[in-house]
């Protein structure tokens, strides 16, 4: 029971992030595009939107990790082995951004290479994160097992690892690249609300074409995606069909949704569904993830229920607790954004934003 | 004390098991934490003390004072960057803990996770009522604005309380009971964030993180005033983050004070190599400065002070101090390296407390303008401070070893097993220098806008 209301919370914070600081990401995936084309006032866009949240987004990651590690510590030292070079290059591209965000913000000559930087390194992560999930569900999955205090592998025969090149493999890449087009995709619909906001005519049209070519293309990816599972993951996918075929449902129909909300010009909907559409897949990976055994499952079982559950408890209280103590002022927070976009809209902004 | 050498007998035996990482590697994952959390601290003490001189400084300009809002506003676009790094190098160390030591959050993580989430919420908190201020400027009226700072400083201050609590039980576990094959048979999280080490190591930490943050403005603008900026506007910054720094020093000292009691009850060993004590005696004596050699088991080029390590540790000149001696040789922590740093924390902490006399002193005698001597004191304070910070927490980690958690876990044994550990630190060194170079030239392009106020 506990068990199931944690791994809610942990979820909220994971679908969070992948929306938040996905769109984050996809901004500056579309850097890469704007780079070749160099246009000022989609980069302004860009700024504007990721302005306001800038890196804070990363609490929502801090906050699903700490939240795993405590309440799930073994099968986060098993994904922190499993996973070590792909987390590693997932924080190089934070670290890189973060450092690329501050310094280009400048406005100093010399911030065209931090520019170019910024795009990889804003690309570098949801890859790493997404063939992370790649080597998660495969069914080829390493075997661990805990013996004393140490996850080892229980290769039978055992077989010689590499951390570098062991994640390489057909499905890891296409969820690394599936990972950076889902942040794209996020990016340009958000983006083309702002953009709406801004009052540009031009610039909104630009953009709600980016966003139905995206919403064409995930869609393909999509598919792709779910062929892949069925081939490779299949106890995975198994796990999804069986417990969580409705919300890979619903993560379908948001996503289809969104494409009449684009042409209708509904874009608060289209940024709704999209969001949601991601957060099903997301919820419905873990369902098959925790069904088939793969991740989660240790976790359930491996530690006594009498020695852990009222520390799970006590936790669960204080996540709703912080919960219920951080939505006010956040309401607030989005609700001041809001009305600055009212404010500035149609006019140029005078400054640049302050927290650069 | 006898706890503690049973239950290394008792773990001992789970070394043996261990995956065998190479001491190589093991150096790589603590030379790697050590220069990621000693780049992250820096910025979390600007995340905690910042936010209560811009909280003054607004509170100053509410009667109207344009110079005063314009430093707060100022601050708080500095604080705006500062935090952001600070979030980036944080989500690296989460990510650390797994990727370095796994087998420690594996193992403890259910003892010692909670105030790390409560860190995460009070962490929380700061960004969205630091988002609220800074965008919240012209939007909101004075006095709501000013109000909306009083949530920072609270929570920076809180996160700083919880994650050091996460320390404090590193360094005096508490709040668990082990079964006979070494797992976990009961956990109680309340007790091991409330452990013994937690008063002592918490309240040094956020005093320390005031006096970061006091000095180092102090210093940035009386190095300005060095270079002729008479304005007001300089000598408020100066005057506010140097009153900040003075006041919170000799709370500093009594709080070390209360440290070192703290420490020489739970963890005698890092006290005897704090203090380079290698015999047990009675009437210690307190060794200021000077070069331990461990071979020898003597200080060199040191002031002895007879009796006072014991009147220090227990209020009693004639109290029995344990010499390193008397614990394993494997068990013992470096000795030059703990009591060095721990030499260079007090002696500048000395230095800050003689900067404080001196200011107090100009005060009550209500002394006008600054002379070359004072302004250049102010200026060394900055960078003196956080060479303090640091030197102490290299005194409190690399005091605990070999232990991670005290008693109960080698470091070694919670080193991952991953090869390449070096060239991973290599990578993170490049890439932290790229970080603290966008960092540099953000506050540097800051610094240089104009100002609208002269004064």
């Amino acid at each position: 029971m506990v068990d199931y209301c944690l791994l809610t919370v942990i979820l909220m914070a994971f679908g969070a992030y992948a929306v938040f600081g996905g769109a984050d990401f996809g901004a500056g995936v579309w850097e890469i595009n704007n780079r070749l084309r160099t246009d000022e006032k989609d980069k302004r866009l860009i700024y504007r939107a990721i302005g306001p949240v800038w890196e804070a987004n990363h609490v929502w990651l801090i906050f699903g990790i700490t939240a795993v590690w405590t309440c799930y510590p073994q099968e986060f030292q098993r994904l922190c082995i499993v996973g070590s070079f792909l987390l590693a290059v997932a924080l190089i591209g934070i670290v890189l951004r973060g450092a690329s965000y501050a310094f280009r913000s400048t406005g100093q000559p010399g911030t065209r290479s931090w520019e170019i930087l910024f795009a990889v390194a804003s690309t570098l992560t949801p890859f790493s994160f997404g063939c992370l999930t790649g080597i998660l569900s495969d069914d080829q999955l390493p075997q661990y097992a805990l013996k004393t205090n140490h996850w080892q592998f229980v290769d039978n025969p055992p077989i010689e690892r590499n951390a570098l090149t062991d994640w390489i493999s057909f499905p890891s890449l296409y969820l690394g690249f599936f990972a950076v087009g889902l942040c794209a995709y996020l990016a340009s619909i958000f983006l083309v609300r702002e953009a709406a906001n801004s009052g540009d005519r031009e610039l909104e049209s630009r953009w709600r074409s980016h966003a139905i070519l995206m919403s064409w293309v995930t869609g393909a990816f999509s598919i792709g995606g779910l062929a892949i599972s069925a081939i490779y993951f299949s106890s995975v996918w198994e796990g999804m069909l069986q417990s969580a075929w409705f919300v890979v449902g619903l993560g379908v129909l948001c996503g289809i949704a969104t494409l009449p909300a684009l042409l209708s010009r509904r874009y608060w909907t289209a940024s709704a569904t999209a969001a949601l559409a991601v957060v099903f897949i997301l919820v419905a990976w873990v369902i098959g993830q925790i069904q088939s055994g793969h991740t989660f499952g240790v976790g359930f079982s491996a530690q006594d229920p009498k020695t852990t559950d009222h520390v799970r408890w006590l936790l669960f209280s204080c996540m709703v607790g912080g919960i219920l103590l951080i939505a006010p002022p956040m309401i607030w927070l989005f609700y001041i954004f809001k009305a600055e976009a009212r404010l500035e809209s149609g006019r140029e902004p005078e400054e640049q934003p302050v927290q650069h | 004390m006898f706890e503690i050498l049973e239950s290394i007998q008792l773990f001992a035996w789970q070394d043996t098991l261990s995956a065998a990482a190479s001491e190589s590697d093991l150096f790589a994952a603590r030379t790697q934490m050590a220069f990621t959390l000693g780049f992250h601290i820096i910025l979390a003490c600007f995340g905690v003390g910042l936010p209560v001189l811009m909280l003054i400084a607004e509170g100053k300009s509410l009667k109207g004072d344009p110079v005063w809002r314009e430093l707060a506003r100022r601050w708080s676009r500095a604080f705006a960057v500062l935090f952001a790094v600070g979030a980036v190098s944080g989500t690296v160390l989460s990510f650390e803990l797994g990727i370095l030591w796994p087998a420690f959050m594996g193992k403890w993580g259910t003892v010692i996770g909670l105030p790390f989430t409560l860190e995460a919420f009070a962490f929380f908190v700061e960004a969205i009522f630091a988002g609220i201020y800074l965008y919240g400027w012209d939007r909101l009226s004075p006095k709501v604005h000013w109000l909306t700072a009083f949530p920072i400083a609270i929570s920076g201050f809180m996160s700083a309380w919880f994650v050091v609590t996460a320390n404090a039980w590193m360094n005096s576990p508490a709040g668990f009971t082990l079964d006979r094959n070494g797992e976990l048979m009961s956990v109680d999280p309340i007790a091991a964030m409330l452990n013994a080490a937690t008063w002592a190591q918490t309240i040094h930490m956020i005093i320390a993180a005031y006096m970061v943050s006091g000095f180092s403005v102090a210093s940035f603008y009386a190095w300005r005033r060095w270079r002729g900026d008479k304005s007001s506007y300089v000598k408020r910054a100066m005057s506010l983050g140097l009153v900040l720094g003075c006041l919170m020093t000799p709370l500093q000292m009594a709080s070390g004070d209360y440290c070192a009691k703290v420490v020489a009850k739970t963890q005698p060993a890092k006290f005897a190599a704090m203090e380079a004590t290698f015999e047990t005696q009675k009437r210690a004596p307190l060794h200021i400065g000077g070069i331990p050699d461990e071979s020898s088991g003597e200080v060199r080029y040191s002031i002895e002070l007879p009796g006072f390590l014991s009147f220090l540790a227990h209020g009693d000149f004639d109290a029995e101090i344990q010499g390193l001696h008397d614990f394993l040789p494997e068990h013992r922590p470096p000795v030059t390296v703990v009591h060095v740093a721990f030499q260079i924390m007090v002696g500048i902490g000395f230095y800050l407390l003689l900067l404080a006399v001196w200011s107090g002193i100009r005060l009550l005698r209500k002394t006008e303008g600054y002379s070359r001597l004072y302004l250049g004191a102010i200026i060394l304070s900055g960078p003196l401070t956080v060479l303090a910070m640091e030197a102490g927490w290299v005194v409190t980690e690399v005091g605990r070893q070999p232990w991670i958690v005290y008693g109960y876990m080698y470091t070694r044994q919670a080193v991952s097993g991953a090869t390449g550990l070096w060239s991973v630190f290599v990578m993170t060194l490049a890439i932290y220098g790229l970080l603290l170079a966008g960092l540099l030239v953000a506050l540097r392009y800051l610094a240089r806008l104009p100002r609208e106020h002269h004064g």
